[in-house]
């Protein structure tokens, strides 16, 4: 599908815009950032098909759809990149995303972006002033932490309901013992299977 | 009869030597306005168009970029930022009160140490051979006499490997948007023109003179025909405004 630049640029305005009014409210992030600088990040999006092109700089980091010349290149589906970006695995493979040039880059970042802690007292603060700014974000950091915490939670009571009370999902320790277990059973299947084929010529030449 | 080469003025032909002073003549009229007006005409779509013209302009840090009818600054601004301080940005541009209002206004936005502000003619640009590595000419060309002689010019000047950029209104590609672009140039745009800056004529002069301007093909061809390479285009806004590439080879 080819947009028209038009749109494409506002997109990514939009996109650039956002990210350094968020970098104005964490200066560890933003210094971490500068020293980026003169690097780029193009990511290539195959499903659905776009890119964009990240430009770090001293004091801003600019987003364009139209790149020659990145220092990094990732290729790959929307879904991968994007589980790439938001968990802890650095890992590429069965991820489906590809990666060229300097990868430090991506460690660099998947570092600061694990850092990133924005002061949104100081970002609401022009709008509702000092005051109520403090005691609202307080009672929306209070209610994340115990959301945070009560998903953690759930996420374990799930797990252990499934595989120990339901028997429904092995453990991951099973399913890697099982894995290992089948890998072996493979092998011995290979190696019994030349056996065969070493005596079925020894036959034939016998003949 | 006459033997007087004569070139158009928007619908008007006039002798090739005075079609520069009536330009100048728009351009006085209009930049204390000009930014407004561009704002209001084009709903601010103008900054995406411009935005998309630095996207493609791969330039890097250090790069020496001149910005031809550069008029207000919008492109030497953002390439000021670009190039830093080991990089040069020159803002050119024939219509002095138009220079003057970009140079106060860059001044005012804290450009510095790394602009040149210069009164150049596009057709006769006063550089050196080989001196810059992108140029870009946004919404200036079809102003120009000699466009075919300016593109030259800015060969001349650009590096091997150099890029000329034109950002320039151009057709559109749909019939229908065609008709109702029509409509806006030629009965909205004198009207806004008459409200804000109580001048009509200048702003049927810029409807007139972007029909005139020669469409994304020719223009290519015209680039190809000067010794551009790898010339290509870009239709932004359904063909209201092009984006034309070339680089020297």
């Amino acid at each position: 599908m080819n947009l028209d630049p038009t749109l494409i640029a506002a997109a990514t305005a939009a996109l650039e815009q956002g990210i350094n009014k968020t970098l104005q409210f964490d200066p560890a992030t933003r210094q971490a950032i500068a020293a980026l600088t003169g690097k780029s990040l193009l990511v290539e999006v195959t499903e659905p098909e776009f890119t964009l092109c990240l430009h770090f700089a001293a004091d801003n980091v600019r987003v364009t759809s139209y790149s020659e010349g990145s220092t990094t290149r990732l290729r790959g589906p929307l879904y991968g990149l994007l589980q790439l970006a938001l968990s802890d695995n650095v890992n590429l493979s069965d991820s489906g995303v590809e990666a060229w040039g300097s990868t430090s880059l991506l460690a660099d970042l998947q570092r600061i972006s694990s850092q990133l802690d924005i002061d949104w007292e100081d970002a609401i603060s022009p709008w509702l002033g000092d005051v109520a700014s403090h005691a609202l974000v307080n009672r929306l950091r209070a209610r994340l932490g115990w959301l945070s915490e009560r998903s953690r939670d759930g996420k374990r009571l799930i797990q252990e309901f499934l595989t120990e009370e339901l028997r429904a999902t092995p453990h991951r320790l099973e399913l890697e013992r099982f894995n290992r277990e089948v890998d072996q059973l493979r092998l011995a299947a290979d190696r019994m299977q030349s056996r065969v084929e070493r005596i079925k010529a020894k036959f034939s030449q016998q003949r | 009869m006459s033997d007087k080469k004569t070139t158009h003025f928007g619908f008007q032909d006039v002798p090739v030597d005075e079609k520069a002073g009536k330009v100048a003549e728009v351009f006085h009229s209009v930049a204390g306005k000009y930014d407004l007006m561009n704002d209001l005409m084009s709903a601010g779509v103008h900054r995406l168009w411009k935005r998309f013209t630095i996207e493609v302009s791969g330039v890097r840090a250090g790069h020496k970029v001149l910005d031809i009818a550069g008029g207000t600054g919008d492109l030497s601004y953002k390439f000021s930022k670009i190039v830093g301080q080991d990089g040069l940005v020159v803002l050119a541009d024939i219509n002095e009160s138009m220079l003057r209002v970009g140079r106060d206004r860059l001044t005012d936005r804290g450009v510095s140490g790394n602009l040149v502000v210069t009164q150049a003619d596009a057709q006769y640009l006063p550089f050196p051979d080989n001196t810059f590595d992108c140029i870009t000419i946004a919404f200036g060309l079809r102003n120009v006499t000699d466009k075919d002689l300016a593109i030259r010019s800015m060969l001349r000047v650009l590096k091997p490997g150099g890029r000329l950029l034109v950002l320039e209104f151009s057709k559109p590609k749909n019939e229908l948007l065609s008709k109702a672009y029509d409509t806006y140039s030629f009965r909205l745009l004198p009207l806004i023109g008459k409200l804000i800056t109580n001048d009509a004529e200048s702003y049927q002069y810029l409807a007139e003179s972007i029909r005139m301007h020669p469409d994304q093909d020719t223009l290519k061809d015209m680039m190809v025909d000067a010794g551009f390479a790898n010339c290509e285009y870009h239709n932004m806004t359904g063909g209201v405004v092009a984006l034309h590439k070339g680089t020297k080879p």
